[in-house]
């Protein structure tokens, strides 16, 4: 194999798959951290390369407004390098380039983080994976066993809208010898996959066992202990019932109050990304671009504290907190606003 | 002083709410009536009430030992 050929193969590496692998290693998270590490190699480098492509083309545009870097001088030095490196040469950098390629390598690996981080987030709080099977996650279980798999459209029919799934009844049918079968009963707690996505461990609390008395008649008895594991080989069936909560009166007060809420909720998660990435699209000053990151987060913070206390029923600041809590948002925000650019609180001031 | 310590202790929670990952499989109502004996004996009678109802519409009220209720229904 030509070494030229692999050095330049090395370089795509690092800057296409990398990003790629830091993307997935945030997006699958929780009970979905599986998917990560299953899959064939082939598509597993397939996607890294396909959302590193995406990272370095945001990180790619970001870098170039925050650095006042040209175009023109970041393609003559990217078809410099290329050429140099299938000479198999040593390309000459000067000690600024080597220091804007590492910045720019750490730039993309924590866009990777927080992009990842945030579609999975978007993904989850939307139930996108619920809606829209494209999107759903690799691990099944997941969605029969929290009661999710009742928002989905096959399973829509079934759902009792009076409340919200709080726990997961299940009954498990479990085989014992040749000859004789028990079941079990509980709380579903946790589970157990393997490498490859199945199950391997159940956790019950609460478990109690159903053995034959007297004939018909079966009577449960309560398994004393925390936690009854069941290993999955040897289960038969199971049986799986959702517990609802009922919504008490005054929670959800309208159709009117869900959509605000909803409405309010969606907006300030939109605003996240708006926040971390607008200020570096601005003209001022890397430094300048930080504070203005700071300040418009901390300014986000207390304005969904304002927001969450303001639609719970549940609520827990007195109106005076609560102003306070607004009162700070605006403070970091104009602070931000002004730290990029946006606006001159002292150039007001002045006037 | 207070006041800022209650409002940085909302600014956790939202923090909490937006950026980790409830994988929980049971909520935090169920867990607390579980880790009480006396719920829990009043939490599996009302589950047995549930199981053996024919009515799908049936709903058990529980009353907790923190004076709370609960209601539950199952979903057929």
């Amino acid at each position: 194999m030509d070494s030229s050929l692999t050095i330049v193969t090395i370089v795509y590496i690092i800057m296409l798959v990398i990003p790629g692998v830091f993307f997935k290693r945030f997006y699958f998270q929780g009970p979905f951290a599986n998917q990560f590490q299953t899959g064939q190699f082939a598509d597993r480098f397939l996607t890294s390369l396909f959302w590193g492509i995406i990272v370095q083309t945001v990180t790619f545009l970001m870098f170039i407004k925050s650095f006042d870097v040209e175009y023109k001088s970041v393609f003559d030095l990217l078809k410099t390098t290329h050429g140099k490196l299938i000479l198999n040469e040593v390309p000459e950098l000067e000690e600024s380039n080597i220091t804007y390629i590492f910045l720019y390598l750490l730039a993309s690996v924590a866009v990777a983080i927080f992009l990842g981080f945030f579609l999975f987030q978007l993904v989850r709080l939307f139930k996108l994976d619920q809606r829209f099977n494209v999107l759903q996650f690799s691990n099944k279980w997941h969605y029969y066993f929290s009661g999710e798999i009742l928002n989905t459209r096959e399973f829509k029919q079934n759902i009792n809208k009076t409340g919200k799934v709080s726990v997961t009844l299940v009954d498990v049918l479990i085989k014992y010898g040749e000859n004789d079968n028990r079941l079990f009963s509980g709380n579903l707690m946790h589970y157990n996959l393997t490498s490859n996505g199945d199950l391997e461990t159940l956790y019950l609390g609460g478990a109690r066992r159903y053995k034959n008395s007297n004939g018909d008649s079966i009577a449960a008895k309560e398994i004393p202990g925390d936690c009854f594991i069941i290993p999955y080989q040897n289960v038969l069936d199971i049986n799986v019932q959702y517990v609802l909560r009922k919504t008490d009166k005054g929670e959800i007060s309208g159709k009117v109050k869900k959509w605000t809420n909803n409405t309010i909720q969606t907006i300030l998660f939109l605003l996240v990304p708006i926040i971390i990435i607008g200020p570096w699209y601005t003209e001022v000053s890397v430094f300048m671009k930080i504070l203005g990151n700071l300040s418009l987060l901390i300014s986000w913070l207390f304005l969904a504290v304002f927001f969450a206390n303001y639609m719970s029923a549940k609520k827990e600041l007195t109106g005076k907190e609560m102003f306070y809590a607004l009162s700070i948002c605006v403070v970091f925000g104009f602070l931000g606003l002004n730290f990029i650019g946006i606006i001159d609180v002292m150039g007001y001031l002045k006037v | 002083m207070t006041a800022m310590l209650k409002i940085i202790k909302e600014v956790g929670k939202v923090l909490t709410h937006y950026f980790t990952t409830d994988d929980q499989l049971i909520s935090s109502e169920i867990q607390e009536i579980l880790d009480n004996p006396t719920d829990r004996h009043e939490y599996f009678k009302a589950i047995d009430e549930l199981k053996k109802s024919d009515n799908p519409e049936k709903e058990v009220t529980l009353k907790l030992s923190n004076n709370k209720d609960i209601t539950l229904i199952l979903n057929h």
